[in-house]
């Protein structure tokens, strides 16, 4: 796995954005960059390229699923979210999503998936 | 990874959403009370989908984050919370007045379970009220987790085709803040005066230095002294602004807008209003306003109170309540206003009479000015008596007198922070009250005069300081209790020799003289009650800045905090509030 994968956190809770950086940080990954919203999201996603994104989709200013149709296809991405629904999961890997972790997670599931997309 | 270890940023985030759901919720309600019969929830507007949207999410957060801390019963609940505003987006729930009523409850709960995560680090059962909250909305929510959420066979689109979010103007603020724990910046300020002291030796040094050399006049230290001239005293010039630009910005750094307070008493205003059947409609402005942190985490319980007296005996059954801050100067007003009945004077003077804290002489005065003062314009007297404590302390009084519930708590508050509460009533021909509290901007840095008792100096804070005499000693009388008071014109004032409080050596000098022919009093107040401090000198004024005694020292008393002078002397400021109370214990246990 490449420890210095550059990975962006969006998640409009600073708390849940916390415990997976110090989920992935325990795994050895240090490279991180962080957004609150889909807005912001977007705009940094337009600025550098990450290896890997991991995405909320309940969020003010545009939701994780509008953030994915825009750029699902072009970006790995790995939805985080609360919302279980199976209708929103197809929809997610419709736009590109290339995995679905439902909250509250388990750690090593975290870490496994991030570590299979990143080898 | 040990969870636990998130707790901190857990409940500050949780708090922010509960704070969010009680506005929103409260904006709904307001919505909903506009609406006709037949419009109804059923189908909600584009203003009220937008609060639902956001209050769906926020209770969507909290699940989330509290389901990840293992708190599953508070996920759960926020889950119900969750289902409830999303049916009603789908114009699937009606929410009726009960039904808002019981969520608002709901937050309630939920906030003192976090207060109790906060504390103990477990959740409050909560199932209870979850599963009632449940049957009463008629909404299907299962486990704290995600749960299937079309049970009721109606699809229910999380990011909709048309989020009604994109309607609204992105208010994305430009500015970004990060949460810092408070005793770091406490941290940053005792470091930078540790920084400020460090220049004044420096500087002293620099002086020392130059003063050697200027006298050695051999050529060899001619290009020494250029380099402290030139450079070394340039260089140390510049730090010290840059330290007090440092200090300057800490100092900002400790405000905080007092909409951190203001924002919950919408909400106490609303269920105040309704459990009295008042028709209340509560303005606030100016939240914006920033003041030091020690002010505004105090702030609360005054204005609870002011508040509670408003909607109590103000607002009879339909009204409006302001609450302002503003800046005035170097102060800031905080200002609660009704447009009720006016406060009763003539009731609070029979009432004042009828408690003994007039005399009867005094009330004939009192009520004379009453009957003849123009509007508005009373004696502070009577003024005065609405913050007297026994006016507050029996229910009946407040009943009779109808205010004077805990107004003495406000004066006490305002005064503690040295500042003051002006009240005005009526405001005009109709009525109407307004409560005006006028407090310094930081606490941080106060004016203060600098004296010397034996060998040591202290600082008096000009606030509780009224001012200073030199008073004949032929003038200060020994009474019975061996208490010294001094007559100063028809008052008695008793004496606070600090030198013998304070056990400190009279300073070398003085010691050869038998007699001084006057003493040094500096008068301070204590309420209504006058006291002298007995000191060797005054030295002078200065603004200087506060620092809290650390925690073995604080329950000395008769100590506010210690202050670093501009020479690096380190020196106590006196309490004189505690002093006082001290001193007068120490007295009376004499007797």
């Amino acid at each position: 796995m490449n420890k210095n994968a550059k990975i962006l956190l969006v998640d409009d809770s600073v708390f849940m954005r916390n415990v997976l950086k110090n989920i992935l940080q325990e795994a050895g990954l240090e490279n991180f960059e962080e957004a609150g919203d889909g807005e912001e999201a977007l705009k940094k996603i337009a600025a550098e390229k990450f290896d890997l994104i991991l995405l909320d989709i309940i969020m003010p200013n545009k939701g994780g699923l509008d953030v994915l149709k825009e750029i699902g296809k072009q970006n790995k991405v790995l939805v985080i979210s609360a919302v279980g629904q199976e209708k929103v999961v197809e929809e997610a890997k419709s736009y590109g999503a290339i995995g679905y972790i439902v909250k509250p997670f388990d750690n090593q599931q975290v870490v496994e998936q991030v570590t299979n997309v990143l080898s | 990874m040990d969870i636990s270890k998130f707790k901190d940023i857990f409940v500050s985030e949780v708090e922010d959403h509960l704070q969010n759901l009680n506005d929103k919720l409260l904006a709904l309600e307001k919505l909903v009370q506009k609406l006709t019969p037949s419009q109804k929830v059923r189908e909600p507007g584009k203003e009220m989908m937008i609060l639902l949207e956001e209050l769906m999410r926020s209770s969507h957060t909290i699940k989330g984050s509290a389901a990840t801390m293992g708190f599953n019963q508070m996920a759960f609940l926020t889950h119900v919370l969750e289902d409830i505003f999303d049916y009603a987006r789908h114009g699937q729930l009606d929410l009726n007045a009960k039904i808002l009523e019981r969520i608002f409850a709901t937050l309630d709960l939920l906030a003192s379970s976090l207060v109790e995560i906060k504390q103990q680090g477990r959740e409050k059962d909560v199932e209870a009220a979850a599963l009632q909250l449940k049957k009463i909305t008629g909404v299907v929510t299962q486990g704290g987790g995600p749960s299937p959420r079309s049970a009721q066979g109606v699809p229910r689109e999380v990011s909709g085709k048309e989020p009604p979010l994109a309607a609204v103007p992105p208010a994305t603020p430009e500015i970004s803040y990060i949460k810092v724990p408070s005793g770091r910046l406490d941290a940053l300020l005792d470091l930078t005066e540790e920084l400020l002291i460090e220049r004044l030796r420096l500087e002293s040094t620099l002086q020392i230095l130059l003063r050697h050399l200027r006298r050695a006049r051999s050529r060899l230290h001619s290009p020494l002294r250029e380099a402290i001239t030139n450079r070394l005293k340039p260089t140390a010039d510049h730090l010290g602004r840059l330290i007090s630009d440092l200090q300057y910005l800490v100092m900002q750094a400790r405000l905080v807008p007092v909409g951190q307070v203001f924002a919950r008493f919408p909400r106490m205003v609303r269920d105040l209003a309704q459990r009295q059947k008042k028709e209340i409609s509560f303005m606030v402005s100016g939240e914006d306003l920033e003041l030091d942190r020690t002010i505004v985490d105090k702030l609360s319980e005054p204005l609870v109170h002011l508040l509670r007296n408003a909607i109590d005996h103000g607002v009879v059954k339909r009204g409006i309540i302001k609450l302002t801050a503003r800046r005035e100067r170097d102060l800031v007003h905080i200002l609660v206003e009704d447009d009720g009945q006016g406060i009763q004077w003539a009731q609070v003077v029979d009432t004042a009479c009828e408690r003994k804290i007039i005399t009867q002489e005094e009330y004939a005065v009192l009520h004379k000015n009453l009957e003849h003062a123009p509007q508005g314009d009373l004696r502070p007297e009577i003024v005065n008596l609405i913050f007297h404590p026994d006016l507050s302390t029996k229910k009946e009084v407040t009943e009779t007198s109808g205010r004077g519930v805990g107004l003495n708590v406000v004066k006490r508050f305002a005064e503690d922070l040295g500042g003051t509460v002006r009240v005005e009533s009526p405001l005009g021909a109709k009525g109407g009250s307004r409560f005006i509290l006028e407090l310094p901007l930081t606490l941080a840095i106060i004016d203060a005069l600098l004296v010397r008792v034996g060998q040591e100096s202290f600082a008096i804070p000009f606030g509780s300081m009224e001012r200073a005499v030199r008073v004949p000693t032929t003038k200060i009388k020994n009474n019975m209790a061996d208490q010294d008071v001094v007559i100063m014109g028809k008052n008695r004032v008793p004496l606070v020799p600090l030198a013998k409080i304070f056990h400190l050596l009279p300073p070398p000098a003085a010691k050869g003289e038998k007699s001084q022919p006057a003493q040094t009093v500096v008068l301070v107040k204590r309420g209504k009650e006058t006291a002298g401090l007995v000191v060797d000198a005054l030295l002078n004024e200065e603004q200087i800045i506060v620092k809290p005694l650390p925690h073995p020292l604080k329950g000395i008393g008769g100590f506010a905090g210690s202050t670093i002078l501009g020479n690096g002397e380190t020196i106590l400021i006196l309490d004189v509030l505690n002093l006082l109370h001290h001193h007068q214990r120490l007295f009376k246990t004499a007797v």
